[in-house]
């Protein structure tokens, strides 16, 4: 043993002052490069977003100044604005009740019998594995006013269907039937997994206590543990539907006289198409805090929840 | 006045055969325990009772009446599961409450504001308030009664559960090793409890459990199953003393009861390796058949010519178990007390001997058969089968 | 669950019947493309509700797409892209995560509070700041500027963290007392620990940057760079829509190697795309 141990204290402090430190320095060398890429990748833009919203810089433009809240200011009296912003949030109260009843609904249907179990939840899960952009030209091809496998099958119950993705007043339905037909596969999955997590003894249980009927057992049961499970999926699903941009993009570029244009297609069209760097990283903001608000109900509800 | 009846009841699933032709039947009021290994189609017998599975064949009358095709809410049963099975986003109250507004109030004055605006249904809620709070007060839990599960430890939970199922005064009980769950020392205390509650209410149990222990101190009526079979049903002290057959002898008791190969010799001597047994065994001369010996009747003598050799002690407070390595390379396990054992140490030769009167013998199939002085009981014991 | 609770006759039959309805609609542009990508323009144009082509026209509509526009190089994009950004994410969250879950150092908590921020925003967010920044260096149009952004997962981060803190600490002390240095901890203990899952999030992240459209739209102009979400969409833009038979074709193509992947290995593909299930 050596003979310096003698002064033990003064000894072991030094040496747990180097393991912090030499904790500390393990810890930032592993995490240094994710940590400055965050920065650099996140963190920053986003803050310049914020700084570029108060500006009137408009893309290749020498110069930029401040001005405050002015982009926000004509948001305010953006009537295109204004439209994208409804328009998002209409497809949103479109899109997002009908692919959760209908996640929720398959789930339970599929779950209800082990008969075919396995090749109905394939084929529900199996758009969402699909390219949106490419099964958007397909559904296009199906919506076709007179061609397309919709209206022919209407004509021969003599309805004549609507020019679905032309139609003013139906070009955001028509957009949002693809979205649902895509993500009622997803909130399927999840759904399936939360029934996985009621354990069967509840079941048993219910029906000792005297819930003969299904609808008993599923107030009693299913839909309390499937609460949680609920209130996640429909937050995710919002914040899908928020970002829906593929299929406008693609199939309708906002029209017909903007019918169908969308925030994050506005923002694409201010920012990349006008070139108003500025005005478009106001629109951000709004957006951003759309998405914050959502997911504040997350946090809020998991919370309050409890059980 | 609840008698139960089970009659032959027979379920398989696909070709494995889970219940073979079980019956059994217990007077109003008893505690029956249905205890086996592991698979042995203890619970799925249970789960037939409550008529969560229906069985292929056979009956099963309560009280009298046939329910053998009754779902589950009109057998008048309740039951306790081995996870509690408590409704998470109720409380400890509407946990208790639940079966009894099932039962009472039609659905549609169930509707939260409804039942709150009909004098019928308020009535009926009230009654119903009473006499969840009555069974709370039975089982210690009026403090708790606005928690939900989560927020209880499984000792409250086991009670809860216990709640819900004697709100309702169902003629028969069903327990599902309810204490599974629970520490070693909360057992021990719940057992009391369970048995205790029984006592009270008087009502006919039926327990589920793999745990013998449980089985001896808390039943009127034990039964023995294995791979589907129903072994034997007595009481407790039946079942340690005169177990129907070997594997009955070798389920209950611990240590495990001591085994030995044997030939019956002339005029029904045993003949067995290093053991001189009393009494004539009612089996043919030739006839091999298996001795049992509970450690407790077994008998060592230091003794420097003995046959034995002691080869390990296991001292547990207030008894010893002695293993011995005897003739024939077999190793028999003796309960002493430490007096008994004091001269032991491992390495001693010892002489064996074994209380008189308590051996048992089982024909080469494990049947009980009858030995020594109480020939004509078990030769009855051998019949009944 | 137990075979106790059988539904009846008729429940049973409708149950059948509504799900296959819904597989029906779900199917119906997989099978109406497919077919539509083997049928002449005039069979196409003709409104018949007829499924198999009366005349094969396959060959003629595959070729005409592949010769039109570079699906073969918008597929090689989007496997470049996507095993690019997978490798870097790889790379860069996994020592982070482990420092996180495995290691007790000042600023610990300012880089995990970074990754809870990070999560909340999206690209379309971020997306013209970082156009500016690419602009800046010369750098758009480029394959470096579809990968750069994605090479950080704040979400990977934030999932490796939840999966390493699974590995018992006992394993990694005994790999320190055997004289494993840190990086070898996390690439021959912990890695191999966890392919769970790295397999999971590999999935999830593969399917969501082929998948994407945003950012390439913003950040790509030559044909040559387009990854197959792009490339659909140039196609389109130069057929104006009229040709629908190689159109269906050219779907078929893009869309092909991920369902048929997911078809292969489905288990590891719901886990994967639902992934984003854990984030909440």
């Amino acid at each position: 043993m050596p003979a310096e141990l003698a002064p033990g204290e003064g000894l072991l402090g030094r040496a747990q002052r180097l393991r912090r430190i030499g904790a500390a320095l393990t810890g930032w060398g592993l995490s240094l490069p994710a940590a400055l890429l965050m920065l650099v990748m996140i963190l920053i833009p986003t803050l310049s977003a914020a700084i570029l919203a108060l500006t009137d810089y408009q893309l290749g433009a020498r110069s930029i100044r401040f001005v405050g809240g002015a982009n926000f200011a004509a948001m305010w009296e953006d009537r295109v604005f204004w439209q994208a912003f409804a328009n998002t949030l209409i497809y949103t109260a479109l899109t997002v009740p009908v692919s959760v009843g209908l996640g929720l609904g398959a789930a339970l249907l599929i779950e209800a019998d082990p008969l075919g179990r396995t090749t109905f939840r394939t084929i529900y899960f199996l758009p969402v594995t699909a390219l949106l952009v490419a099964m958007a030209t397909v559904w296009e091809f199906i919506l076709h006013p007179q061609l397309g496998l919709v209206n022919v099958a209407l004509a021969q119950i003599g309805v004549t269907g609507p020019d679905w993705l032309a139609d003013p007043d139906w070009v955001l339905p028509s957009l949002g039937f693809i979205f649902v037909w895509q993500q009622t596969g997803y909130n399927m999955i999840l759904f399936l997994a939360g029934l996985k997590g009621i354990p069967s003894e509840l079941y048993h249980a219910a029906r000792v206590d005297g819930a003969d009927r299904g609808i008993e057992r599923f107030a009693m049961v299913t839909w309390p543990g499937l609460a949680a499970t609920t209130l996640f999926v429909t937050v995710i699903t919002t914040l899908y539907s928020f970002r829906v941009f593929d299929t406008v993009a693609a199939l309708t570029q906002g029209g017909p006289s903007n019918a169908s244009n969308v925030l994050l297609y506005n923002i694409y069209r201010e920012g990349f198409v006008y070139l108003r760097t500025g005005y478009a990283s106001a629109m951000t903001l709004v957006f951003l805090a759309l998405i914050l608000a959502v997911a504040m109900v997350q946090m809020r509800g998991r919370r309050g929840g409890g059980a | 006045m609840a008698s139960l009846e089970i009659e032959d009841v027979t379920k398989s699933y696909g070709a494995t055969l889970i219940l073979d032709r079980v019956s059994v039947a217990v007077p109003d009021g008893a505690f029956l325990t249905l205890v086996g290994p592991s698979g042995c189609g203890k619970s799925t017998l249970l789960r037939i009772l409550a008529g969560l599975e229906l069985q292929d064949g056979g009956r099963l009358r309560i009280g009298g009446q046939d329910v053998s095709h009754l779902r589950p809410s009109r057998r008048d049963i309740a039951m306790v599961f081995q996870s509690y099975a408590l409704y998470p986003h109720m409380t400890v109250a509407q946990n208790i409450a639940i079966p009894l507004i099932l039962r009472r109030l039609p659905l549609w004055q169930r509707l939260p504001l409804l039942s709150r605006l009909l004098p019928q249904a308020r009535a009926t809620l009230g009654q119903i308030e009473a006499e969840v709070a009555g069974a709370m007060a039975m089982l210690g839990l009026t403090h708790l009664a606005d928690r939900r599960p989560v927020q209880l430890s499984g000792g409250q939970r086991q009670r809860v559960a216990l709640g819900r199922a004697l709100v309702r005064q169902p003629a028969v009980f069903l327990l599902d090793e309810p204490l599974s769950n629970l520490d070693a020392k909360l057992r021990v205390h719940m057992r009391a409890e369970i048995a205790a509650l029984h006592a009270r209410l008087g009502t006919t149990f039926v327990y589920v459990t793999h745990d013998q222990i449980e089985a001896m101190t808390m039943s009127t009526h034990v039964a023995v199953m294995m791979e589907g079979r129903l072994l034997q049903v007595a009481t407790p002290a039946e079942i340690y003393a005169e177990p129907a057959n070997l594997q009955v002898a070798e389920f209950i008791g611990s240590p495990r009861i001591n085994v030995l190969p044997a030939r019956v010799g002339s005029g029904g001597a045993a003949q067995l390796a290093g053991l001189a047994l009393q009494g004539r065994i009612a089996a043919p001369a030739g006839a091999s058949v298996q001795i049992g010996i509970r450690p407790e009747h077994l008998i060592l003598r230091a003794d420097p010519g003995g046959v034995g050799t002691v080869t390990a002690i296991e001292n547990t407070g207030p008894e010893l178990f002695v293993s011995v390595l005897t003739e024939g390379d077999t190793v028999l396990v003796a309960r002493l007390t430490p007096d008994q054992g004091a001269g032991l140490r491992p390495g001693s030769r010892v002489a064996l001997d074994v209380l008189p009167g308590k051996a048992l013998a089982f024909d080469a199939d494990g049947a009980r058969i009858g030995f020594g002085h109480s020939v004509a009981a078990a030769r009855e014991l051998y019949h009944a089968r | 669950m137990s075979g106790a609770h059988r539904l009846g006759r008729t429940a049973r039959i409708a149950r059948l019947v509504v799900l296959c309805l819904g597989a029906a609609v779900m199917l119906a542009p997989f099978v109406w493309g497919l077919a539509a990508s083997f049928k002449p323009a005039a069979e196409i144009w003709s409104g018949s509700l007829r499924l198999i082509p009366q005349t094969f026209h396959g060959w003629e509509n595959y070729s005409a797409a592949l010769s039109r526009a570079p699906f073969g190089r918008f597929l090689l994009n989007g496997l470049i892209v996507c095993a690019g950004i997978l490798l870097f994410q790889l790379i860069f969250a996994i020592p982070c995560a482990y420092a996180l879950s495995k290691h007790r150092f000042a600023g610990r908590t300012v880089i995990f509070g970074a990754v809870l921020v990070g999560l909340l925003i999206p690209v379309h967010v971020t997306a013209i700041p970082l156009y500016l920044g690419f602009a800046r260096l010369g750098l758009l149009d480029s394959y470096a500027a579809l990968i750069a952004p994605f090479t950080i997962s704040v979400f990977g981060i934030f999932l490796f963290r939840q999966f390493f803190a699974a590995i018992p600490d006992d394993l990694i002390a005994a790999a320190r007392v055997d004289g494993f240095s840190e990086w070898a901890i996390i690439w021959r203990v912990v890695v191999p620990a966890s392919w769970p899952a790295i397999t999971a999030f590999a999935i999830f992240s593969v399917t969501s940057h082929w998948n994407d459209l945003f950012w390439p739209f913003i950040v790509i102009q030559s044909t040559e760079l387009a990854p197959p979400a792009l490339g659909v969409v140039y196609f389109r833009r130069d057929e104006s829509g009229v040709d629908f038979g190689p159109m269906m074709a050219a779907t078929v193509i893009v869309t092909a190697p991920l369902v048929l992947a997911f078809l292969l290995a489905q288990r590891r593909f719901i886990d994967g795309i639902t992934l984003s299930g854990v984030k909440g």
